[in-house]
């Protein structure tokens, strides 16, 4: 006697993203990959001055020197004295601080570089995956296909041969 | 030695042999920035040495014109004034070292960003590409299986007809 076919049991949780399931093997790759050498700017974030100009740019040379020895000499070489102090520390904050500026506006734009790289790498992983899943769900569906015509094929030409015999016994028997 | 100094036009002469010999850079000659920064220097000290006349008051006649006093107070505002024109040359100074600086990180902010829309353009052409060959892996699963689903039905029909065929004769 033919028997029915059992149904299969329940499909079970889904696969966990980001993790290896032998009963779903995993089609590309888990991560984006980053290309070849690696992120990589070429936006320098160095100070653009060397210590040695930034010397020679902060460097006041004292202009005035009084020889002699009564206060309106000494006081008037203090005075200079204090006009070049304060020039050089305004020169040196001014650097400093365009130092500062360069270097954080470097830095902002190295890592917008970087993370557009980033991206760039993502969206490619995302199009090299879904590739491989697009061309993975043809050839699964190719497969059945053609599992489910040889199997019609099959199961018509048995039931063929089955009307076939038949006839031969309806045949046998009437001469019977 | 050599001399510390770029600002001569004269051939480089060592020391050793007293002969002139060339040297593998040339001669050193005077350019714009040095040009600039002596200019700027000697004006600057100058300033700092001159102005002072300008601010002498002349009061009284003869051997009393001037006095310590008036000098000293010409002095200290000689002082200032030149010191604000010193300030300003090394601002200049600066400046002229923090411009290419500046347009240089610019630069690099440009080409790294014309570099990236490079990057999006191949993506671009790449995915354009994949979904053209991902479609011919279809289109062509498709044409196969649809040959082999007519040749089935075609067997299968000339099976039955077979069998109708002996059945009659039967």
């Amino acid at each position: 006697m033919a028997k029915k076919a059992n149904p299969p049991g329940p499909l079970g949780n889904a696969p966990k993203p980001g993790f290896a399931n032998p009963l779903y093997p995993t089609i590309g790759k888990l991560d984006a990959s980053p290309p070849q050498g690696g992120y990589r700017s070429q936006i320098n974030t160095q100070s653009p001055f060397g210590p040695a100009l930034l010397a020679s740019t902060a460097k006041v040379a004292n202009p005035y020197h009084g020889y002699g020895t009564g206060a309106g000499d000494m006081t008037r070489s203090a005075f200079a004295r204090s006009l070049t102090d304060t020039s050089r520390n305004a020169m040196n904050r001014s650097i400093d601080k365009f130092n500062v500026d360069y270097r954080t506006q470097a830095e902002k734009s190295r890592g917008e570089d970087i993370l557009a790289q980033r991206q760039n790498s993502m969206d490619r992983y995302r199009m090299d995956t879904l590739r491989d899943v697009y061309n993975a769900d043809v050839a699964t569906g190719y497969d059945q296909r053609v599992k489910d015509l040889t199997a019609y094929q099959t199961r018509e030409f048995k039931n063929a041969d089955a009307k076939m015999t038949a006839s031969i016994l309806h045949a046998v028997g009437g001469l019977i | 030695m050599f001399s510390n100094t770029a600002s001569t036009n004269s051939p480089v002469r060592y020391q050793t042999s007293q002969n002139y010999a060339p040297t593998f850079s040339g001669p050193i000659t005077q350019n714009d920035e040095f040009a600039r920064q002596a200019r700027r220097d000697s004006m600057a000290q100058a300033a700092f040495q001159g102005d002072q006349r300008g601010y002498t008051t002349q009061a009284g006649p003869g051997i009393r014109a001037g006095s310590k006093q008036s000098a000293y107070r010409a002095g200290l505002l000689a002082d200032s004034n030149s010191a604000k024109g010193y300030a300003q040359a090394q601002q200049d100074k600066f400046n002229q070292y923090a411009q290419p600086a500046s347009a240089g990180l610019l630069f690099q902010e440009r080409q790294a960003g014309e570099q990236g829309w490079l990057r999006d353009l191949l993506l671009d052409r790449d995915d354009t590409r994949t979904q053209e060959r991902k479609a011919a892996y279809k289109r062509r699963s498709d044409v196969v299986t649809g040959d082999f689903q007519r040749a089935v039905e075609d067997a299968i029909a000339a099976k039955n007809r077979e069998v109708e065929i002996a059945s009659s004769i039967l």
